[in-house]
């Protein structure tokens, strides 16, 4: 606090007075030396070399000061490449701050206001990149995306798949020709093309489900085949995934992760290698809202096709509704493991990610 | 003996940083260069050395000229041809890219009016940083080369003795592996360390490739032996749960799950494993490369650092924890904690007012080829 007991007296006395060192640019050799001034208009600077007493005055608009950045002591270049910085540098600070123009950054930094204004600009600019930002990139991106990064990763993930958790379909070769014909007369009236093209296969994986890959892959299992009662059921399951299909979300998905967890690293990142680790996690709870999102265009979509070729919404609720019962069935605390344990829409159920099942049916009845 | 200070604090890094955040939003990126500047100005200008500060001398517009080389290179970078012939070029330019990024950050730091320098070759970056790095793959091939080799001239028919010997050898040559990159390592840490310069004064550093070998091959250890244990168990229990598969349905998906948990131990106990070798690594090797410089004729002057493991893990665990859990809000504060931590730990020894130097006359700084450098920040900063 004495800077600021020093810096009162001054005021009154209208003098300015700072002891500190003086050493000569390109030399290392520091000399004791006192600064004083009046009034902001000149600034005197005494240097006591071995050689005698050096005295020097300036214009204090014509001192080179170096830039103010938060507390840091500010020096002072006079000519010859003297530089002075002072003992106690906070009361040069405040005296400079008062005499001389300041700079606009410093400003900004030391005023409370401009913090809070920086601060809900960052978040703003956080929320508004998550909400706004990553999808209009996303679509920038995936609609610039060869056909041939489509195939890759709809083959890759069906390999994966196929590995993993698939085995090969026992349904009868006519049972798939039947639902085959369906789906190429639906795909014929969707309108579907590049870069996905719709194909449909079966396999087998110990749940009813069904899901769609990013080069237009629909997969559905022999236990939906199953539990579903009637052909429509089936054609509203796999008029879901089309949608899926239609809007190209698994390469949405896939762009909009990576981004998400780009956006991640820099947000937290460079403090250490941990942070990698972490945002992987952040970013995969983020990624269920927009999955949410799609889930419900999918469904839009398989309803406005209904009724536009079957002239009702019923298939696509019943298969629902059958869906839900199995689930029901199975013991709760199944159900609950295998709802945390899925990822998105796909390997354990095709309801598990979405709890929200009456809602759904609602919306999608609002389309009848 | 002379402690380095450092008197920045959080709350005060806090402002520059999100202001600087805030500008940098609203110009679209180009005050990132103020950005810069002003950030290095306030820790340069915040770590005192015996009663002086250390000033930042770089201006913004040296800096924004490398941010936006650095920018058209990544754009031009995305198309297909030019990207690989982008990355080649840079790959080729690279020794004189870390020796110019060296000797721009050494310039533009001044302690008592008195500018660093340094004075390496870009032939002897090549050496250090290409060559040495290169030969590793040739002998990453000569080695397999040999195993395989040898592998064929034994009887296939002993094929627990060809086991322990196939073993034996990759041992052998992992461990000559970790030696080879310590003398790599060894290589750099000589290069940067002895072309420094305050004032007329160089900087002096002898280092031997065998402490750094000792080095890895510690942090190399405490990996393994942090892994080791929750691997045995998880292995032990995955164990048990085949003999459990033949269950019902649902105790299998219990099962799933818990190999799911062990999968999330073992990759928990990775990171921590990592996270311990890697701070052992960094503390001793800032420690040993330190304690072996010496500035100016006769040794006069002579650096020390004092990193300890456990303190310098528990700063990087809790800044961890502070910037995930503010949301990379308190980051500032992390930065902060990290200087002030560092500057602890490093000391200067000798009387540094009898230190009497003159600048020597520099290499003029071609702004264009510095600022490019800069804008590629290898941070091999000493």
């Amino acid at each position: 606090m004495r800077w600021l007991l020093d810096l009162i007296s001054m005021l009154i006395s209208n003098t300015f007075v700072a002891d500190g060192f003086c050493c000569q640019l390109g030399q290392s050799i520091k000399y004791p030396a006192s600064l004083s001034g009046a009034s902001g208009a000149w600034l005197a600077l005494e240097i006591h070399t071995p050689d005698g007493l050096k005295r020097m005055q300036a214009d204090l608009n014509s001192i080179e000061v170096s830039d103010a950045v938060g507390n840091i002591p500010r020096s002072l270049t006079f000519s010859e490449g003297w530089v002075f910085i002072a003992k106690e540098p906070a009361a040069l600070n405040a005296y400079l701050n008062m005499y001389l123009k300041r700079n606009w950054a410093d400003r900004l930094e030391s005023s409370y206001r401009w913090i809070v204004v920086a601060i809900i600009g960052t978040i703003l600019f956080v929320l508004g990149g998550y909400y706004y930002g990553v999808p209009a990139l996303t679509n920038s991106i995936t609609s610039h995306l060869p056909n041939v990064a489509y195939e890759q990763t709809g083959q890759q993930t069906l390999r994966l798949l196929d590995e993993a958790y698939f085995k090969p379909s026992t349904i009868s070769v006519k049972r798939q020709q039947q639902l085959l014909e369906r789906f190429n007369k639906m795909v014929r009236d969707t309108n579907i093309g590049e870069p996905a093209v719709p194909k449909l296969i079966f396999r087998e994986m110990g749940a009813p489900n069904a899901m769609a890959l990013a080069d237009g892959t629909v997969v559905v299992t022999d236990e939906l085949v199953g539990l579903l009662k009637t052909d429509e059921q089936i054609d509203a399951v796999i008029y879901h995934e089309l949608g899926h299909v239609h809007h190209a979300h698994v390469m949405h998905s896939l762009v909009r992760s990576s981004l998400v967890s780009l956006g991640l690293v820099l947000i937290i990142g460079d403090s250490s290698g941990i942070a990698d680790i972490v945002s992987g996690g952040a970013s995969f709870i983020l990624m269920m809202s927009y999955s949410r999102e799609m889930e419900k265009q999918a469904d839009e979509f398989a309803a406005k096709q209904l009724k536009s070729h079957g002239g009702t919404v019923r298939p696509l609720i019943e298969a629902f509704q059958l869906l839900q019962n199995k689930e029901k069935k199975n013991s709760p605390k199944n159900n609950k493991e295998e709802s945390s344990s899925s990822k998105g829409e796909s390997l354990t159920g095709w309801l598990s990610s979405h709890p929200d099942t009456d809602t759904r049916i609602s919306h999608i009845l609002s389309f009848e | 003996m002379n402690p380095i200070k450092f008197h920045g604090t959080g709350r005060q890094f806090f402002n520059i940083w999100i202001v600087n955040i805030l500008l940098t939003i609203v110009t679209l990126g180009i005050y990132a260069a103020w950005a810069h500047v002003r950030t290095k100005k306030y820790f340069y200008g915040n770590t005192e050395l015996a009663g002086d500060r250390f000033e930042y001398l770089a201006t913004p517009k040296q800096v924004l000229i490398g941010y936006l080389v650095m920018f058209v290179l990544f754009v031009l970078a995305t198309t297909p041809i030019l990207g690989t012939l982008i990355m080649l070029i840079l790959l080729i330019a690279s020794p004189w890219l870390i020796q110019r990024s060296l000797r721009f950050n050494a310039q533009m730091t001044r302690f008592r009016g008195i500018r660093f320098d340094f004075k390496g070759s870009v032939k002897d970056a090549f050496v250090s940083f290409v060559v040495r790095p290169l030969l590793g793959v040739l002998i990453l091939l000569i080695i397999a080369v040999l195993l395989f080799g040898f592998v064929h001239l034994l009887d296939i028919e002993q094929s627990s003795y060809l086991i322990a010997c196939i073993c034996f050898l990759i041992l052998v040559s992992l461990l000559l592996l970790l030696y080879y990159g310590s003398w790599v390592s060894k290589g750099i840490y000589t290069y940067v360390h002895n072309n420094y310069f305050y004032g007329s004064e160089q900087f002096n550093a002898q280092y031997n490739t065998n402490t750094f070998f000792k080095l890895n091959l510690i942090s190399v250890l405490i990996v393994l032996a942090i892994l080791a244990v929750p691997l045995l168990f998880s292995f032990g229990l995955i164990a048990t749960l085949f003999e459990m598969d033949e269950l019902e349905l649902s105790l299998a998906l219990t099962a799933r799950m818990l190999t799911g948990l062990t999968a999330l131990c073992i990759s928990l106990t990775l990171t921590l494993a990592i996270l311990i070798g890697s701070a052992y690594y960094t503390c001793k090797t800032r420690n040993y490369t330190y304690n072996q410089t010496f500035i100016g004729q006769d040794k006069k002057y002579h650096l020390s650092s004092t990193m300890v493991v456990g303190s310098y893990i528990i700063l990087l665990v809790s800044n961890f924890l502070m910037v995930i859990f503010s949301l990379g809000l308190f980051s500032p504060f992390a930065r902060v904690r990290l200087a002030r931590y560092l500057a602890s730990a490093t000391q200067v020894h000798g009387d540094l007012d009898e230190l009497t130097t003159k600048e020597l006359s520099m290499n003029k700084t071609s702004s264009i080829g510095d600022a490019v450098a800069t804008g590629f920040d290898f941070n091999v900063n000493f």
